[in-house]
């Protein structure tokens, strides 16, 4: 007998781990190697500690010139890997892994070219995307890999490890053989068969390999022939200086993560189903679905879907029938998913179209358990780090939700928040911004507070050995996160500026100074009105939290905010016929206001004040400009008390009988509802140009009209409703106030108040008509 | 029913169509196991739909095959069939297969409509004898369903969904308690069992205007099966060149559709259905069914129009006329759209096809 077996399988197949353990019982190896982070050696033992599945080897790399890398070997309970591991564990065998470690890999990809590798690297990549699995499906009939996998391979539970292995074995060199290996696939193979070689070199015994069937023959046929070079593998190997910064460590995982289906990534769909094939399967030869199906029948009825026994029974006969059709011996994934479908769902559904039903039955078959490692297990240094200065705030997740305020002018509390900043920064789970002192709007800037939602998740863990692939501490796997994402954004001057306030809220200026040339190139570039005042409103935010934040460089803020303020003034003139949504052009011209205000305190220098009057006078005097924006504009003047009261009643005049009229006042009221409010001549050039509008061009400008209005309180719609009233002709008399009252009521449902004006005024119509109206008027 | 029928009849049933497929079958399939009443097994009755060139079996039909397990599973549990999807994916065609494959006999068909009876459902009278004897067995007229029933055979009920509520609801016992009830006969005769072997196997449109709501009650009874447009372009393109074909032979023009015509009849059609190029751009989805079943009556009419009007050179141009009267109907919405299509998608196409389709472009007219 052979004394190598080379032992191919699909990552997380229950059929391969059956066979894969049977196979061991009879061979008795004495060594088993493993596709897997061969820098892991020396920490097999931590696998046997007692952690709960799912959960993954977890290795990162950063290396020069930004690169940096993560990724993930997963382990179930139906992994081989994992049978394979445990196994040697039970015999008392050495066990160990193969492949080349991943800052090899990073390495070979930077230097030779490379098919991008999925970051789960038991992820089933090529044997899913082969001419050869195609060629299989259109023979077939199955649906795609999946289906054509479990048809060839998991279905059938008398196959025997002979029959799966050389089964398997043809499956997978046929897949090859329609597609060349990439580099990377011939330097990881020429690795893992040396390491074979001088496993069979240490022990007289059998020695089995374990790995993707991919890779199998290949791997036979490189032992045999003592072929071991593969172009770039010496210099891989030899990178690992260039890769200071790099760890490997147990993370828990889940069987969301497991079940990830998208591109790459996706390996064996539904972890749950196959979970509970392996289980039933080590006891019995058969696998009984009723238990999956009882569990999907109580899925449905808890989410108010109305699954009655009936349709229970309708979905057992169906998919056992659909199983039958397919010579399925046991009910399988595809006939539940079928079988549910057919007896519940009717109504047109596009082929992969989504529906409740179905994503409860997903939901069922990918099932919702997350790992845990056991105590003892050896993490990446940032998890200590962090749970350090967690606990020395003593803001360490507990299980039961809790709410923590901090006040950002105490020293402590301000460090806290930073830390909790920098959580947030790294995608932490468990840490939410509940609610913080708005600082542009300088409400309560005396005391300014963060509130925190802080509650334990079970990505708390997994999360931050994941972060470990950016430093070894807090700080600095936050700043490079950060510096990562800031080096991502294009083309937002926004969203570049947003990453200067992160950075001061968590602490880390530090990463300003090289980033400002940046942003400034950014903000350069920004091509619109909304993008640039969005920008600018995120610098004054700084610089107004300057006192708490101590960012320093106040200079550099100032020439970047002194830009951002220029650029915006050319863009709200220059694109003034559609500066934005009306929200961001209110918010806009907020922050120009802003600006423009604590500039005048600050620097005191006119002439920048002067250029900000001639644009608004422009944008404002401008037929071809957005209503709203003009209104905005007059209201900024108002505001900046550059408009008197002849300037906005002209203003509201010349609008009269025109349905931008509403447009206008919400732009005026949204910047300059006070001034607008006090000044009796201007809320009778408004009562005018209301009055003024015929029922028809009431109607139509409405809804512009309610959300102008929208800006005023309760309290000064009342106080707006008097004062006209005292102008009007009934005066301040009994009927008067009754109107008062009236229109102060909250108006439950607008649509019927319009109706019954319509109404109305088609009646008022009619009187007329007859020769009535004065009648009725009077 | 003779081949010289056969020959004679304007468009055969498929069981007459594919009479010696379904003989090869049925003798592959003696003592295999079949549910009471088929004519064919389960698997074989797949074989027949699909079709599989190694046997001798012409592919009837365009699609996955899990999905056309499904189908059969349906009809052959306690539950109908009903077929759903757009207009023109072959809804019709299938279940004359299913029907001819199962029962051996697509012809128990009830044309839903708004128009529709109980009497054209179930059965009605033969006045003359009725007056003459009375409510007896031989005055009733059975419609298809009463037949279906008797014989143990699937009932086609086509755009059920068309019927007013009320008469779709007359199939509810039919469906669940598997019996007729015909109360003006006496004994025995006032009630019929069903047979082994009988179905309803319905189909239904979901995006034409005049369709009603079916009831929940009816819903429950009926297993739902969406019949979804042929995803690849190559699959579609030999279906299109094959139906037409058979059109033009059926009418006597003797042209072919040459491969560069159907690529573009193709996927044109397939492009604005899928509101998507085949490079990625996005398109205005048209209100417009643009089905497989409108893009061959297209070629269809392009080559008559070509073989009677143009001395059989059949160009692009033909193709432009058609699309616009044929595909898009009276909507002038869609025209605008199919312009645009024909100013940003077809213009930029390489090929002297593409070019020749785009210099017709004044063909769409509506300008």
């Amino acid at each position: 007998m052979e004394r190598l077996l080379v032992f191919p399988v699909r990552h997380h197949s229950p059929a391969a781990a059956k066979a894969l353990r049977e196979t061991i019982g009879a061979r008795k190896p004495s060594r088993i190697l493993v596709e897997g982070p061969s820098d892991y050696e020396g920490r097999m033992a931590e696998l046997s500690l007692g952690h709960r599945l799912p959960l993954a080897i977890y290795s990162y790399a950063a290396g020069p010139e930004g690169l940096r890398a993560g990724a993930w070997y997963p382990f179930c309970e139906n992994s081989p890997e994992w049978v394979a591991v445990r196994e040697a564990a039970d015999l008392g065998i050495p066990c160990s892994f193969m492949d080349l470690p991943l800052y090899a890999m990073q390495a070979l990809a930077s230097a030779l070219p490379c098919e991008p590798q999925a970051e789960q690297r038991w992820a089933d990549g090529k044997l899913r995307r082969g001419a050869y699995v195609d060629m299989l499906c259109a023979q077939t009939g199955a649906d795609g890999f999946d289906d054509l996998w479990d048809d060839l391979f998991e279905v059938d539970s008398s196959l025997s490890a002979e029959e799966f292995i050389k089964r398997c074995g043809i499956f997978c060199s046929q897949s090859r053989a329609l597609d060349k290996p990439d580099p990377e696939d011939q330097a990881r193979e020429a690795f893992m068969a040396s390491r074979i070689a001088s496993a069979l070199d240490e022990t007289q015994g059998t020695v089995i390999a374990v790995c993707g069937g991919y890779h199998a023959q290949a791997l036979e046929r490189r032992v045999a022939e003592g072929d071991f070079s593969a172009p770039g593998l010496h210099d891989a190997l030899a990178a690992s200086e260039n890769f200071q910064e790099r760890g490997i460590s147990l993370t828990p995982y889940s069987d969301a993560r497991m079940d990830s289906l998208r591109g790459y990534d996706a390996g064996m769909p539904g972890p749950a189903f196959y979970r509970e094939v392996h289980a039933q399967r080590s006891a019995q030869e058969s696998f009984d679905s009723d238990g999956v199906l009882q569990a999907v029948a109580a899925a449905l009825r808890a989410r108010g879907v109305p699954f009655s026994s009936a349709d229970l029974i309708a979905t057992r006969s169906t998919s056992r029938a659909l199983a039958d059709i397919r010579g399925h011996g046991d009910v399988w994934r595809r006939d539940i998913l079928d079988g549910v479908r057919a007896a519940v769902v009717k109504e047109d559904l596009a082929e992969g179209g989504r529906h409740p039903v179905l994503e409860a039955v997903a939901e069922v078959l990918r099932g919702n358990r997350v790992g845990a490692l056991a105590a003892g297990t050896a993490l990446p240094p940032l998890v200590a780090d962090a749970r350090g200065i967690l606990e020395s705030f003593s803001l360490l997740p507990a299980p039961e939700p809790r709410k923590v305020s901090l006040s950002l002018r105490d020293s402590i509390q301000r460090e806290a928040s930073r830390a909790l900043h920098k959580l947030s920064i790294l995608g932490i789970a468990g840490f939410v911004l509940e609610e913080g002192t708005d600082m542009l709007a300088r409400r309560d800037l005396s005391d300014p507070r963060e509130t925190w939602r802080i509650a334990w998740l079970a990505e708390f863990d997994s999360g931050l050995i994941e972060a470990a692939r950016y430093g070894p501490t807090l700080a600095e796997a936050a700043a490079r996160a950060l510096a990562e994402k800031a080096g991502k954004i294009e083309g937002s001057a926004t969203a570049a500026a947003a990453i200067l306030v992160e950075a001061a809220l968590s602490g880390i200026g530090a990463l300003l100074s090289p980033y400002a040339a940046r942003l400034g190139s950014l903000l350069r570039q920004a091509g619109s009105f909304a993008d640039s005042s969005g920008a600018l409103a995120h610098l004054l935010y700084l610089q107004r939290y300057d006192s708490i934040l101590d960012l320093g460089e106040p200079e550099l803020l100032a020439s970047l905010i002194a830009e951002a303020w220029r650029l915006s003034l050319y863009l709200l003139e220059a694109s003034a016929s559609s500066p934005g949504t009306d929200d961001q052009v209110i918010r806009g011209m907020r922050s120009l206001l802003a600006c423009a205000e604590s500039c005048a305190e600050s620097c005191g220098d006119g002439s920048e004040g002067q250029e900000f009057l001639a644009v608004l006078s422009r944008v404002m005097a401008d037929p071809a400009t957005a209503a709203l924006t003009r209104g905005a504009a007059l209201g900024t003047l108002c505001r900046l008390s550059a408009a008197d009261s002849e300037t906005v009643t002209s203003q509201v005049k010349s609008l009269c009988g025109l349905q931008s009229l509403g447009d206008f006042l919400a732009g005026l009221f949204s910047l300059a509802r006070e001034a607008v409010q006090r000044d009796a001549a201007v809320v009778a050039a408004l009562d005018g140009a209301i009055c003024g509008m015929d029922e028809n061009l009431f109607l139509a400008a409405l809804p512009a009209l309610r959300f102008a209005f929208s800006w005023f309180t309760p309290r000064e719609k009342r106080l707006f409703v008097e004062s006209l009233a005292g102008i009007g002709k009934v005066g301040r008399s009994a009927e008067g106030v009754a109107f008062a009252q009236l229109t102060a009521m909250p108006l439950s449902d607008p649509e019927s108040l319009a109706r019954a004006m319509a109404y109305e005024a088609a009646l008022f119509a009619e009187a007329s008509r007859h020769g009535l109206g004065e009648a009725i008027d009077g | 029913m003779g081949e010289k029928d056969a020959a004679s009849m304007q468009r055969p049933p498929a069981e007459t169509l594919y009479a010696a497929e379904l003989e090869i079958l049925l003798k592959e399939d003696q003592g295999k196991p079949k549910p009471p009443g088929w004519l064919l097994s389960p698997r074989a009755a797949i074989d027949f739909v699909l079709g599989d060139p190694k046997r001798g079996l012409a592919q009837k039909f365009v699609g996955r095959k899990s999905f056309v397990e499904c189908c059969i599973v349906a009809l052959a549990t306690n539950r109908g069939l009903m077929l759903v999807g757009d207009p023109g994916t072959a809804k019709s065609w299938l279940s004359e297969l299913l029907a001819a494959a199962i029962s051996g006999d697509s012809t128990l068909v009830v044309q839903g409509s708004a128009g529709t009876t109980e009497d054209q459902i179930k059965y009605s009278w033969n006045y003359a004898l009725l007056l003459a004897e009375g409510p007896v067995p031989r005055a009733l007229v059975p419609a298809p369903l009463h037949r279906g029933m008797k014989e143990g055979k699937l009932v086609r009920f086509e755009e059920l969904s068309r019927c007013p509520v009320e008469i779709q609801d007359s199939l509810l016992s039919v469906l669940s308690d598997r019996v007729l009830h015909v109360p003006e006969l006496s004994g025995d005769e006032k009630v019929l069992f069903a047979s082994q072997g009988f179905n309803v196997l319905a189909t239904s449109n979901t995006r034409d205007r005049g369709v009603n709501e079916m009831s929940a009650a009816l819903k429950r009874r009926f297993n739902f099966e969406t019949v979804s447009p042929i995803r690849s372009l190559s699959d579609e393109m030999a279906l299109v060149k094959r139906e037409t074909e058979r059109l033009l032979e059926r009418a006597g023009v003797p042209m072919t559709l040459s491969p560069d015509k159907t690529e573009l009849l193709v996927t044109v059609f397939h492009e604005l259905r899928e509101a998507k190029t085949a490079d990625g751009m996005a398109l205005e989805p048209l209100g417009s069914a643009m089905s497989t079943a409108e893009a061959v009556s297209v070629g269809f009419a392009a080559a008559t129009h070509a073989y009677y009007y143009a001395d059989g050179k059949l160009d692009a141009s033909h193709i432009a006329t058609n699309l616009a009267g044929s595909a898009i109907k009276d909507s002038a919405e869609d025209l605008k759209k199919l312009r645009h299509y024909f100013e940003h998608v077809v213009a930029s196409r390489h090929g002297a096809h593409w070019k020749e389709l785009y210099k017709a472009r004044d063909r769409l007219g509506g300008e």
